[in-house]
């Protein structure tokens, strides 16, 4: 009964739109690019039951990463959770003032609903140097794509829009077989100690899908 | 200048709201890791390379921990602190960051009826200690918490009923 009556002292309100994020890569074989396009979800919290660290929010994301078919076996993920779409679209305001912006987006023109990234907000991008061992993980750097790939490919552009697209799904599992259900596993067993720690470590399978 | 005991095991409190998934505070530095996970570090304190169990986010459960060094008066160096976090997901019964919902999923322990966070505070305890709560208390291990926090953190130690520090 508690639990009702706190439910019942409580506001949340949500707005939900998808965005698209696109990622070009040029390789020496030419230009290639992957997406996926995900479901952000705008949400806060009030209410005169609600304990102080409870209150507020922000925009969460649901969803699969982007990922680039580089070729020779060579992949480009874009890892979850992106910055939300309201650092892109209205940076400075806060995600209370901007979601309701954000869904006004839905069915314009392109040109209005489409943004580059700006490279401090780039997501983290990673690749395996063998695709079916997760603990084979390496961070890419955004500006230097040939340091890990070779001469030839250089990050040409990361847009983010918002779109009437429905969320994709099942792309990112094609290319990582071993990616599981639940999203907390890093990438490779816990060392239990407090200093070099592996980059795999740093990576949980949530980042590549966030099933809900 | 050494910190007190209170004021660090309420900042470690605090700190656990901001570090992995749904973390309140973000360093822009790499993704979804709040502040920075293992090898980081806060104060004297640094993060312990521990996986939280599967399911913790389908039931609103996080927590870390940490190895502590020197300057921190009353805690000797090396002990280990585990820190829970509290609420952070009231109203909606699913968060795609946050996760699940912490009344249902974390609150109704209160009332003596156990929960799943109750339940993955236990594991998570172990997986640190490398201990079953019900084997003795884990030596030179210290639990706090915020909030539902330090109601998970007086979990562990039911049996054995000694240091918990419960910031309110």
């Amino acid at each position: 009964m508690v639990a009702a009556l706190s439910l019942t002292a409580c506001t949340n309100s949500k707005t939900q739109w998808n965005s698209k994020i696109t990622i070009e890569v040029e390789t020496p074989n030419g230009v290639v690019s992957g997406f996926s396009v995900t479901r952000e979800t705008a949400s806060f919290t009030t209410g005169a039951l609600v304990p102080g660290e409870a209150r507020g929010g922000g925009v969460s994301r649901a969803g699969e990463a982007a990922v680039v078919d580089l070729g020779d076996g060579k992949y480009l993920f874009a890892l979850l959770p992106n910055p939300d779409s309201t650092q892109i679209f209205f940076p400075g305001q806060g995600p209370q003032d901007a979601a309701p912006k954000m869904a006004g987006l839905i069915g314009q023109s392109r040109q209005l609903r489409a943004r580059d990234y700006p490279k401090m907000s780039f997501p983290m991008l990673v690749t395996f140097t063998d695709i079916k061992n997760p603990k084979t993980v390496k961070e890419v750097a955004p500006t230097d794509l040939a340091a890990t790939f070779g001469a030839g490919y250089r990050l040409k552009a990361v847009t983010q829009e918002i779109t009437e697209e429905v969320i994709t799904a099942g792309d990112i599992e094609k290319v990582l077989s071993w990616l599981g259900q639940d999203p907390e596993p890093k990438l490779g067993p816990a060392t239990g100690g407090t200093t070099n720690i592996p980059f795999y470590r740093r990576v949980s399978h949530g980042q590549f899908l966030n099933r809900r | 200048m050494a910190i007190s005991k209170e004021l660090f095991l309420a900042i470690l409190s605090l700190d656990s709201y901001s570090r992995g998934y749904g973390s309140a505070i973000d360093d822009g530095v790499g993704s979804d890791d709040g502040l920075g996970e293992a090898g980081h570090g806060v104060g004297s304190a640094s993060i312990k390379d521990v996986d939280i169990p599967n399911g913790s986010k389908d039931a609103g459960f996080y927590a870390v921990s940490y190895t502590v060094g020197e300057g921190v008066d009353g805690i000797a160096s090396g002990t280990t602190v585990i820190s829970y976090r509290g609420t952070d997901n009231f109203g909606e019964y699913y968060n795609a960051d946050r996760g699940a919902n912490d009344i249902l999923n974390g609150w109704l322990g209160g009332s003596g009826t156990p929960t799943s966070q109750t339940s993955l505070a236990l594991e998570f305890y172990q997986s640190v200690t490398g201990k079953s709560v019900f084997e003795g208390a884990a030596e030179n291990t210290i639990l706090t918490g915020h909030s539902l926090g330090g109601g998970l953190a007086a979990t562990p130690r039911a049996p054995h009923p000694i240091s918990v520090r419960i910031a309110a």
